[in-house]
């Protein structure tokens, strides 16, 4: 069976720290305006009344049915076998029409080529068998890369609080929410 | 200020379509027109449909390679609308080409080819909107704005153009303008109402909207002034002149770009954390 690959992302290890848009960074050499993966504060008390302070790391969530895909009139992206959504560069004229369709805003438009860009999972890794650099570079092992063909979802969730409905476009990414509770806040 | 070449391409594209049906219409229900003046309105509206589309390049990061939103009309709308657009633009030109005595038949017969071409490629452009993402434009709202808009905009431009050239008035342009000017505000207010108590996103656009000045302008600009306008030579049974006409087009059409650009700049996308 062909692969399905998504991102994990524990928020339950992520400390924010923001090391994985860093290792991106890093790796990919982008404009200082663009940020493949972002991490965003979650409201402290999403989950319970006790404020817990949590995290969550997303790039592009690779969706079994690609909204950014269908509106391209240009055929800039493509899924790969194992899931993974590539967008071409050299195709893409710029139409910003993937930014207006995308649910979880994640194509960003870069002035300096007037083009789109985003995540691709460091498919270029991957295919070495290694992980992507967010992955590698995050200190709490809090993102990982799993194929959802052969992992078990049970304690996974596909919806966390703040993520846009992740049924328009089966979104891959998986969340581990916060075990809560364990942090409690000494200020409240 | 939202896509300002996206505001400019789809009013004037849609002003075009709503002129161009209107034209073939008034063949078609038998009202003679000359051929100058058919000429004329066919080739004002073959230049409103060129200038629409050189402004639509604008929007794009590479406007010379536009040739290539052709290539996935499988799936994307906006690839959709390109093709209809072009294919309406050369349904002009030939159009345009028939203005000669005893044409008349194919010419009609070209100009519903063109008129239906036209109407699909306005429907096509409101579908690029109807998108998940965007809970406010997520329902038939941008087709039927767009279809308002050529509805408003092209039989009152055909009317003021025969009417300065002394060739007719249009059967009850008054009524229909009026009809049109209603059916625009009734459509926005049930627009407005519903997304009002939608989800958030939709009700963060309809509080946009509502503390927009531009709104409010085009309240009176785009709807108010024209519907008293028309209501007065519709109750009175009057004959409108050229001037009136080009009057009541010029609010129309500035009252038609305010409302688009408020469609794009108030909109509230779904995002992380809303």
């Amino acid at each position: 069976m062909a692969k399905k690959l998504g991102f994990l992302v524990n928020s339950d290890r992520c400390v924010g720290c923001h090391s994985c848009e860093m290792a991106c960074k890093n790796y990919h050499q982008y404009d200082a305006e663009i940020r493949w993966r972002k991490v965003y504060a979650v409201n402290e008390v999403a989950h319970s009344s006790v404020p817990v302070r949590q995290y969550l790391s997303l790039a592009c969530n690779h969706c079994e049915d690609p909204a950014c895909m269908k509106a391209c009139p240009v055929r800039a992206y493509e899924k790969r076998e194992d899931g993974i959504v590539i967008h071409h560069h050299d195709r893409c004229i710029g139409c910003k029409m993937c930014i207006m369709a995308c649910p979880y805003n994640v194509p960003e438009f870069n002035p300096k080529y007037k083009k789109v860009e985003k995540c691709h999972m460091c498919y270029e890794r991957i295919d070495k068998g290694e992980k992507p650099a967010c992955v590698a570079g995050c200190p709490m092992d809090a993102i990982d890369v799993i194929d959802l063909n052969s992992t078990s979802e049970f304690g996974l969730d596909k919806e966390y609080v703040g993520f846009p409905d992740s049924t328009i476009t089966n979104s891959t990414t998986r969340f581990i929410k916060p075990s809560g509770l364990l942090q409690v806040r000494r200020d409240k | 200020m939202g896509e300002l070449s996206l505001v400019l391409f789809t009013v004037i594209s849609q002003l075009a379509v709503g002129a161009f049906v209107t034209l073939w219409m008034l063949e078609a229900l038998g009202k003679k027109i000359s051929i100058e003046t058919g000429k004329m309105l066919t080739i004002s509206i073959l230049g409103i449909t060129a200038i629409g589309l050189v402004i639509s390049l604008t929007h794009l990061g590479h406007p010379f390679k536009a040739y290539m939103a052709l290539t996935n009309v499988g799936n994307s709308w906006l690839s959709r609308e390109v093709i209809m657009f072009s294919l309406f633009f050369a349904a002009i030109l030939i159009y345009f080409l028939q203005w000669k005595d005893g044409m008349q038949n194919t010419r009609k017969l070209i100009g519903l080819v063109g008129a239906i071409i036209g109407t699909v490629g306005v429907i096509f452009s409101g579908m690029i909107y109807v998108l998940p993402a965007m809970p406010a434009w997520n329902n038939f709202s941008p087709v039927i704005f767009f279809l308002i808009t050529a509805l408003l905009l092209g039989p009152v431009y055909v009317s003021s153009v025969l009417v300065w050239r002394k060739e007719m008035q249009l059967p009850n342009i008054a009524v229909l303008a009026l009809v049109a000017i209603i059916i625009s505000i009734l459509a926005s207010l049930l627009h407005l109402s519903t997304i009002s108590s939608g989800s958030i996103a939709q009700s963060m656009t309809a509080t946009n909207m509502l503390a927009s000045s531009v709104f409010w302008l085009r309240i009176v600009i785009g709807w108010v002034i024209p519907l008293a306008i028309f209501a007065h030579y519709a109750y009175h049974k009057q004959q409108m002149n050229a001037s009136i006409l080009v009057t009541a087009f010029v609010m129309l059409l500035a009252g038609e770009f305010m409302a688009r650009e408020l469609f794009y700049s108030t909109v509230v996308a779904l995002q992380i954390g809303l």
